[in-house]
């Protein structure tokens, strides 16, 4: 029977299940994602989904990889909300501890990174990770995983989701902002806060609320919104592409799934002669798949932890995840 | 018209720089390039921005007497800047000795700096320029009107972190000589509040190498 490794992820407004070969390919991947038609996330509204679908996603992932020898249970361990990775560290443990097989912590953003890297050519890619909570650029470096540029406020996808909320959508509301980009014309002078390979988003959104109360036209202010914001990731991208002296850009997380974020840094990489590649889309916001992935590539080298030891890490920075495959 | 490009002396993320012949003297024209990746309007808006700030940026720093680039011109629409070229070595190239012994004088520059209300945003020893007995500061891309001292902080400990890591023989004596010309210049009070947010900024950092192995397993 081929051995398997399931991975359960839980970090915030996702829960999934997925299950990877030991080969690196990722044989299973369903999730259910808590969304509000007003307001974003409440970590116990969120965590009181997760523990809903726990079950029945799991039985009937168990039910379909029936035919596979699951040998490794992975759980994202953090970084995440605190109510929303207990549901998935106690599902995690609960079914190590059922099929008597070792549990494997995983960090949510070497995930990330990691299903990103797995695209690429080089292997060794500026990683552009960009979701609701992150906005980062990645560099492997010294035997670990270093954050290089990031935001030194909100994520990109944070100011996206509360720019939507302003405009009266739910959550996710990214989708909707981005949509509503495609209709504007005029573009609006909006701060832009680019600080060496770091930048900042508070400003841009702080105005754009202003601006929106003003009565101005909303697809302009979403088009504005979108093509400034999305300007700034590139510029740092190309900063520590040129700083790094790495060839190619990954793009991965939640926000590459939109298409003129794409565009932009693959016309940047062109233009800079550098590789580019961008997570599938079925693997780019949360997934059980990612942390299967990573949980295989732990496996392989016999990494586990103890059940009485695998607490939840709510802030478990990048840095401090061990990478044993480099 | 009297300028002619001789070579291209670097291509940054943001702009090119080349090393021109100006009505028959050396100069330095720094071009910011378009981005096709950027909106027509945003690209020409965000170049012509950034080409004005850094021309201020020079202009102020050499009218109030900090060694800087004389700025020639610059252009709007072109988005680019003519400047002196300042011919020397990097701070970057020389020896452990002439590092040590031009370190006053760095800390004095980058205090005039600070004192006339300009960050540098990038000061790392590849941006000093020595030339015979004086220490030049170049590339203000990513300099701005400030005068906060975690700003302030920023230049100064980009400044000492990279000669740590570059090198460590020399850091000792560049970090004194550092700090005496800094606040000489910048006086007591003002540079003691810039050195405690520096020793700030590095805890800051530290937090990020501190490995916890809370759950790590027992090999």
């Amino acid at each position: 029977m081929t051995r398997l490794v399931l991975g359960i992820e839980s970090t915030a407004h996702t829960f999934g299940v997925g299950a990877c070969t030991y080969e690196g390919d990722i044989v299973y991947n369903k999730s259910s994602t808590y969304a509000t038609t007003t307001g974003g996330i409440h970590p116990r509204e969120a965590a009181r989904h997760h523990a809903d679908v726990a079950p029945s996603l799991i039985r009937s992932a168990l039910e379909e990889l029936k035919g596979y020898d699951i040998d490794a249970v992975s759980v994202a361990l953090g970084p995440g909300l605190g109510p929303c990775l207990r549901v998935g560290a106690v599902s995690a443990r609960a079914l190590a501890i059922r099929l008597g097989v070792p549990l494997i912590p995983v960090n949510h953003a070497l995930a990330h990174i990691e299903i990103g890297v797995k695209q690429t050519v080089t292997k060794d890619p500026v990683s552009v990770y960009i979701s609701g909570g992150n906005t980062a650029l990645v560099l492997f470096a010294k035997g670990r995983y270093a954050v290089t540029g990031e935001t030194l406020d909100i994520s990109l996808g944070n100011m996206l989701d509360v720019f939507a909320r302003d405009l009266g959508f739910g959550y996710p509301g990214a989708p909707h902002v981005l949509e509503l980009a495609t209709k504007g014309k005029n573009l609006l002078d909006l701060p832009m806060a680019v600080k060496g390979q770091d930048v900042s988003f508070s400003g841009l959104l702080t105005s754009a609320e202003r601006l929106l109360k003003s009565g101005i036209d909303p697809a302009d202010l979403a088009y504005s919104v979108v093509e400034t914001s999305f300007a700034m990731v590139t510029e740092i991208t190309e900063r520590v592409l040129v700083s790094s002296g790495k060839k190619e850009v990954s793009l991965t997380g939640g926000v590459a799934r939109a298409a003129r974020l794409v565009q932009m840094l693959e016309t940047m990489c062109r233009e800079r002669g550098a590789g580019f590649s961008v997570v599938p889309q079925e693997l780019s916001g949360d997934n059980g798949g990612m942390i299967a992935y990573v949980g295989q590539l732990y496996a392989n080298r016999g990494y586990s932890v103890e059940i009485a030891r695998s607490f939840v890490r709510t802030r478990w920075r990048l840095e401090e995840a061990p990478v044993l495959w480099k | 018209m009297g300028l002619e490009v001789m070579e291209r002396l670097a291509r940054g993320a943001e702009a090119a720089v080349f090393l021109v012949r100006f009505f028959g003297q050396k100069a330095v024209l720094k071009v910011r390039v378009p981005k096709g990746y950027r909106v027509p309007v945003l690209d020409t808006l965000i170049r012509a921005k950034r080409t004005v700030l850094e021309a201020k940026l020079l202009g102020k720093a050499y009218a109030s007497g900090v060694r800087v680039p004389a700025l020639l011109g610059y252009s709007r629409n072109a988005s680019s800047i003519l400047m002196e070229y300042v011919e020397g070595r990097s701070l970057s190239a020389v020896d452990d000795g002439t590092l040590a012994s031009v370190s006053a004088t760095v800390g004095e520059l980058v205090g005039r700096l600070h004192l006339v209300g300009i960050v540098h945003g990038d000061t790392t020893p590849s941006n000093f320029i020595v030339a015979g007995g004086t220490t030049c500061l170049i590339d203000f891309g990513l300099g701005d009107f400030m005068s906060t001292t975690e700003a302030r902080a920023v230049d100064v400990n980009l400044f000492l972190k990279a000669v740590m890591a570059l090198r460590p023989s020399a850091y000792a004596r560049v970090d004194e000589q550092f700090r005496a010309g800094y606040s000489h210049i910048l006086g007591g009070i003002e540079s003691q509040k810039v050195f405690e947010r520096v020793a700030e900024l590095r805890l800051r950092g530290r937090y990020v190498s501190q490995r916890r192995q809370d759950f790590l397993s027992d090999e």
